[in-house]
């Protein structure tokens, strides 16, 4: 044991110089291509998992809250609604809710430029959806969303906020599938169907959501919808709410479950309600960003086997010269992989400097714009924190494998350059 | 202290085969300055390359201190070169990135000694080569001469029993070369044992001894 601590000393004493008195340049060369591959291992899936991540905000952000309620397959709409948002209301653990009444319908525009009846009228088809304008404005901050005109003021009546997907100016690059409205500005007019029933409403707004859902859905308030689509009673389409941060999504969930309310109501958490397409891109993105990671640490292991390899190779002589005069190949495999450690080390903490210090603060800043989602980059500590030691470890065995191989040679032979 | 019986060296090269040492016996004895001459392409290199326990010979046996070497495993082989042996090459074979002193340490590290222990004897023993003040220079910034002094303090500085030198002044001005032969001097003078490899006559006059190699063979004693 004493024997390894010799080498070990040894090892460390001829590695520092090897490093200390090593070319600037390519020991900052070197340094800069394992910053690179970190960053290449961190930033890329953590930029995969921020696009979904982002998604999963908006979704519970600007539509689901913590908790949802929808209509039941095959129901108008939730039954005993009145009893739910009064149980609702009554809940201590809620902080916030919000209920829509919805029906699907649809808006036709430029009906009065239209000279050719023949030709199809300019329809698209929409969830009209009635809501209290200052509730759900509080709830999902649908003003902030509003991109020409305004948001739905409760005091006026015979307007209406168009999501954005409904026409073609927004949707056209991938809304080929739906109908969409040519032109359209607030203060057009646009006739609403519902049930086989029609009114004309004043464009106030248009409002461009992150959550497709929302974006194509047109809203009025609600005593415009309930007067339009003639409705027997009370009952709502959606109730959204956020609880207090003390309790699970789960467990607020589980008090309407146990309230026998999901015999009305498809009760479900933000999680569950995340549209499928967004989880099937999330295991997608997995898997492609645990991809790219896997290519990023072979790409680093080569590059760290064949910085060592050269070095090793080009001091061949001076390795043998070692082993000569009786330094233990033990010290000199130390040397090296003191090396490749000062390489990965260095990397690393660059990385970590540049992701935290700048990459992070400027993604919040600046999310990547997404049809979706505002991308951001997710880059949790002990995610990164797996992967410097991934590293770490792949580094030392990528530099102790032409390590070994050089140092195994022959003594005599690597002296004499044979 | 030396004792060579009857080695050969065979280098087999794909079916052809080289027979560079023919049954080479001789003895050493502790204390003795003794150099092996001939001409180039003699065995001169190989045979001490044999000696000196870098390589293994095909037949024959190296007998050390009473230690029987040809049956020492690669471990011991090191073990024994570091604690028992010393080497200077033609070329000084000095390790680039390290400074004079800190090359002189290394064998002295290696043997589990205390970083001051190692600078303290690396200090005297480049005092004792006249090159203390080269002590921080890199190889790259001394002459050859200094060089090969710096390898001369490395090779001794843990009082190896046998000092091995390979043509060590092949590469040198005569000045130089007159400066390593003397330092060869003063260290047998103190009772060094010397085993020095040269084809220049005019250094061997302090030698107790001279070994004639020709054609892997031993001519006279
Ligand atoms: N590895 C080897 N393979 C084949 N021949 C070798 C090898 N090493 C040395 N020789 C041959 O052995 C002979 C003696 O070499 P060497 O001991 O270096 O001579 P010297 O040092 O006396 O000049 C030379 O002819 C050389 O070509
Ligand atoms: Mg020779």
């Amino acid at each position: 044991m004493s024997n390894f601590r010799t080498s070990f000393k040894l090892g460390i004493f001829l590695g520092t110089k090897q490093l200390k008195r090593a070319n600037r340049s390519t020991t900052g060369l070197i340094i800069f291509i394992m910053t690179l591959t970190f960053l290449n291992l961190v930033v890329v899936s953590g930029i995969l998992v921020g696009l979904i991540v982002g998604g999963n905000n908006a979704n519970r952000d600007q539509y689901t809250g913590d908790v949802i309620m929808t209509t039941r397959a095959g129901k108008a709409d939730i039954q005993k609604s009145q009893d739910i948002l009064a149980t609702v209301r009554a809940d201590k653990n809620v902080t916030q809710y919000t209920y829509r009444f919805l029906s699907g319908g649809t808006v036709e525009a430029n009906y009065q430029t239209r000279t050719d009846f023949n030709a199809k009228a300019d329809t698209a088809g929409t969830q009209l959806t009635g809501i209290d304008a200052n509730r759900e404005n509080d709830f999902s901050h649908l003003s902030k969303q509003v991109v020409e005109g305004a948001y739905l003021d409760p005091s006026e009546s015979g307007y209406v906020v168009l999501g954005a997907n409904l026409l073609q100016r927004y949707s056209s690059s991938f809304g080929d599938g739906f109908d969409s409205l040519g032109g359209t500005y607030p203060g057009d007019r646009v006739k609403i169907t519902v049930d086989g029933k029609t009114q004309e409403f004043i464009v106030k707004g248009i409002l461009k959501s992150k959550v497709g859902d929302v974006s194509i859905r047109a809203f009025v308030t609600q005593g415009d919808f309930l007067r339009l689509a003639g409705r027997p009673s009370l009952d709502v389409n959606e109730i959204a709410l956020r609880h207090v941060p003390t309790i699970t999504d789960e467990a607020s969930k589980d008090t309407f479950v146990r309230s026998g309310f999901s015999d009305y109501a498809k009760i479900q958490t933000a999680t569950e309600a995340i549209p499928d397409f967004l989880n099937q891109i999330k295991t997608a993105f997995g898997v492609l960003g645990n991809m790219i990671g896997a290519i990023g640490i072979v790409v680093a292991s080569i590059t760290i086997f064949i910085v060592i390899f050269i070095n090793a190779v080009t001091r061949r002589k001076y390795i043998g010269i070692l082993k000569g005069i009786g330094v233990s190949p033990m010290a000199i495999q130390i040397s090296y992989l003191l090396q490749s450690m000062f390489y990965a080390v260095s990397g690393s903490i660059l990385g970590t400097l540049i992701l935290y210090g700048l990459l992070v603060p400027a993604f919040n800043a600046h999310p990547i714009n997404f049809p979706f989602s505002d991308g951001i980059l997710v880059a949790e500590p002990a995610g990164t924190a797996v992967r410097i030691v991934i590293l770490l470890i792949v580094t030392l065995i990528a530099g102790f494998i032409p390590a070994r191989m050089i140092v195994r040679k022959n003594t005599l032979d690597s002296i004499l350059g044979r | 202290m030396i004792n060579v019986t009857n080695i050969t060296k065979t280098f087999k090269n794909g079916s052809v085969e080289t027979h560079v040492l023919k049954g080479i016996s001789l003895r050493i004895k502790s204390g003795e300055f003794v150099a092996i001459m001939g001409k180039s392409g003699a065995g001169k290199s190989t045979l001490m390359y044999q000696i000196s326990l870098l390589d293994h010979p095909t037949t024959g046996s190296i007998e050390i201190d009473g230690i029987n070497a040809t049956d020492l495993d690669t471990n011991a082989r090191t073990e024994f070169r570091l604690n028992q042996l010393g080497y200077i090459f033609q070329d000084y074979a000095l390790l680039p990135e390290l400074t004079a002193i800190e090359n002189v340490m290394v064998p002295l590290l290696m043997q589990g000694k205390t970083d001051d222990e190692a600078k303290r004897i690396a200090t005297d023993s480049l005092k004792k080569i006249d090159l203390l003040h080269r002590a921080d220079n890199l190889p790259s910034q001394m002459s050859g001469g200094e060089q090969q002094r710096v390898s001369i303090a490395r090779a001794v500085a843990h009082n190896p029993k046998i000092l091995f030198a390979d043509e060590p002044t092949a590469n040198l001005d005569n000045v130089s070369s007159q400066a390593v032969i003397d330092i060869f001097r003063s260290l047998h003078a103190q009772g060094q044992t010397i085993v020095m490899v040269t084809h220049e006559k005019e250094y061997t006059i302090h030698c107790d001894r001279i070994i004639r190699i020709s054609d892997g063979q031993v001519v006279t004693e």
